[in-house]
């Protein structure tokens, strides 16, 4: 799989290496301007986030496999984890409750990176050895997700 | 044709406006080295040719503010001077990557960590390409005769000023040219937009890729820098970012041109080969651990649009377009440097025209028969360096100046916040375009700001700035979309996020 992207990369690239060092001109073709990607997993604002790092968390607990096309549930975690500050930061949450987001989300982090690096060979049982951390950290989030309505009136911009 | 022929036309003067007041330092420091220093005193400035050159070349650089174009009379004098080979490269590849404001803007990049290590993989690669230039060509060195001194007084500066006329008008000139040509060429080869998407993390290709094209490719270290925060904002390639930095800002045609000429061909080729590949290498070697942490990458980026061509093929009215879009962007301090420079290019056109055998460079040379009573003469090069000291002083103060306040910049953003946030709502997409990026901009300067004056610069505050920075992103994209109810939205947000960032900041 891999070797295939980074020929067809170098492919891509290719006819541009040339006409760099040839110094050849290659203005037949129109580039089109490329959109901005918002992943599709990722959530709208801070408290969907928390409701679906419950959900996905869950989901681990449960154990059912996803389908063999869709995101694995770990890396979905880790990556909703990654956004929770910047979701927080989109908001009218103060700087010492944000902190706790931010280092919640760090720690959140570490551990899915952990639960996630290839010398693991059972993902789920070395996430469920967090089960303790991972509740503090899960009811933090939900105490500051609480506020949100308070601290937020007007939620945060993507559900404008 | 007429689209391109005018693109060509459009990067290679909106280059030749950016380095315009780069050149100009350029041509002082090089003035600076010859009528002040003298070439013991600029032969001692970089360490006489000891194991302590090449740092020395390296720390000299770093802190002297001129571009891969400025920096061209200044090597070109050091080899009259008759420092090495190796220094002179080194000096002629660091000096035009980092200047005090461009390093402290980078402190503005996902994590400051990032500029400390790239200034560092700097110093590698000059100690590395030096050494190895000193030991393959030994004896590169070749010192011309020692200039006379200048006479006391005002006649010193006129000294300065008379060779960095003659200079302009001389081969450095041509030296300059030929690498804004480069930028030229790059945007005949490259279409509009062609590299959006040529620095993607996940392509391994991306560093080397830059690396073609960041030779012939020419940056200001501002505007390096601009492009480093742009990439890091995107998730792009750090080992992209790191080569287009050494050697977009780093070198170019020009440079590569006058080193043939002086060093030959083999020399130089066998030179830059290595220097290619400590690129490459620290590129690939950074590229992963320096990554930024919690950043989404964008599919794309709009840092090297200014490489390529201005216009898409078939373009109608591209004259009048690429003038209004020079007249629009050029800036008060760019025009000053245009005006000078066109003095000193004249000044030195008719010195070369009707004072070829240098009558007045011996006027200049010329000592009065007694000390000046009751005046102190200091010697040239106590000046020479009190000089070089002032231009590091000038860059710092412009430091505080190209940085104001933060309550100066929050009066700034709120007006420009206003102008985006209507323009956004009011279909008035030319004005939101126009806008963004200086709203952008500001938000960096905010940042490096707090930082000059002591402010603690938290994670929280970073985080505000970088939503708001994403909401500008998001919004330019539906204003050249032109997507009526998404801009309004969005510029509704961007007006959100302003009044957040405020907040954040406020004491």
């Amino acid at each position: 799989m891999i070797p295939t992207k980074l020929h067809a990369a170098f492919r891509r690239r290719l006819p541009l290496l040339a006409s760099l060092l040839l110094a050849a001109g290659c203005h037949g073709t129109r580039v089109e301007e490329s959109e901005h990607h918002t992943p599709a997993h990722k959530p709208a604002d801070f408290p969907a986030a928390v409701d679906r790092l419950l959900a996905l968390h869950v989901e681990i607990l449960n154990g059912r496999p996803r389908a063999n096309d869709s995101l694995d549930v770990f890396t979905e975690a880790h990556d909703v984890v990654r956004w929770l500050p910047e979701l927080a930061a989109d908001s009218d949450l103060g700087e010492e409750p944000w902190n706790i987001v931010y280092a919640t989300a760090q720690r959140l982090e570490a551990i899915l990176t952990e639960v996630r690096s290839p010398h693991v060979d059972d993902r789920s049982n070395a996430y469920l050895n967090y089960e303790t951390e991972l509740g503090q950290h899960q009811r933090a989030l939900i105490e500051i997700k609480q506020k949100f309505p308070a601290a937020s009136p007007l939620s945060s911009d993507q559900s404008l | 044709m007429e689209s391109l022929f005018w693109g060509a036309v459009l990067r290679f003067v909106q280059a030749l406006i950016q380095a315009t007041p780069t050149i100009l330092v350029g041509l002082i420091v090089a003035g600076v080295f010859r009528r002040l220093l003298g070439h013991a005193g600029t032969r001692r400035l970089f360490g006489e040719n000891t194991w302590r050159t090449l740092p020395q070349a390296w720390a000299v650089g770093m802190l002297l503010p001129v571009c891969s174009l400025g920096v061209i009379p200044v090597v070109r004098e050091m080899r009259r001077a008759g420092v090495s080979g190796g220094a002179i490269l080194a000096f002629g590849l660091t000096a035009p990557l980092f200047n005090p404001i461009s390093v402290l803007y980078g402190l503005t990049l996902a994590d400051p960590i990032v500029i400390i290590t790239f200034s560092f993989c700097s110093l590698m690669i000059v100690t590395v390409v030096g050494i190895a230039w000193d030991k393959l060509f030994p004896h590169t060195a070749a010192a011309e005769l020692e200039p006379p001194t200048v006479g006391f007084g005002a006649k010193r500066m006129l000294a300065v000023a008379v060779f960095s006329a003659r200079e302009l008008a001389g081969p450095s000139s041509l030296y300059i040219a030929a690498g804004l040509l480069g930028v030229a060429i790059l945007s005949l080869i490259l279409p509009a937009g062609y590299l959006q998407t040529a620095a993607e993390h996940d392509d391994p290709w991306a560093p080397l890729f830059m690396t073609a094209v960041a030779v012939p490719a020419y940056a200001t270290p501002m505007a390096a820098m601009v492009q480093l925060a742009s990439m890091f904002q995107h998730g792009n390639s750090v080992g992209a970012a790191f080569a287009l930095l050494v050697l977009g800002a780093g070198a170019n045609i020009g440079l590569v041109v006058w080193m043939i000429r002086m060093y030959g061909l083999r020399r130089s080729a066998a030179w830059f080969a290595l220097l290619i590949a400590v690129v490459v290498g620290l590129a690939y070697g950074v590229d992963k651990p320096l990554y930024p942490h919690g950043v989404e990458p964008a599919g794309h980026t709009h840092a090297f649009d200014i490489y390529c061509a201005p216009f898409q093929p078939g373009t109608s009215g591209a004259f009048s377009l690429a003038w209004r879009m020079l007249s629009e962007k050029i800036a008060p301090h760019e025009i000053v440097a245009l005006i000078v420079t066109g003095l000193f290019l004249m000044a030195g056109i008719a010195l070369a025209r009707w004072d070829r055998g240098g009558r007045l460079e011996r006027w200049l040379e010329r000592r009065p028969e007694k000390q000046p009573r009751g005046d102190i003469v200091l010697p040239g090069p106590v000046l020479g360096g009190i000089a070089l000291v002032g231009l590091i002083g000038v860059s710092v103060l412009g430091c505080y100046i190209y940085y104001p306040p933060p309550s100066e910049i929050f009066e700034e953003m709120g007006i420009i916040n206003v102008e985006v946030a209507s323009a956004a709502s009011s279909r008035n997409w030319d004005t939101a375009l126009y806008w963004i990026p200086i709203y952008d901009d500001w938000t960096r300067k905010l940042q490096v700001s707090m930082f000059l004056r002591g402010e603690q610069l938290t994670p929280y505050r970073r985080a505000k700035a970088n939503v708001l920075r994403d909401k500008l992103e998001l919004l330019e994209h539906e204003v050249e979309d032109q997507e009526v109810d998404e801009a309004r939205q969005l510029g509704i947000a961007v007006n959100r996020a302003f009044l957040r960032i405020k907040a954040a900041y406020s004491p």
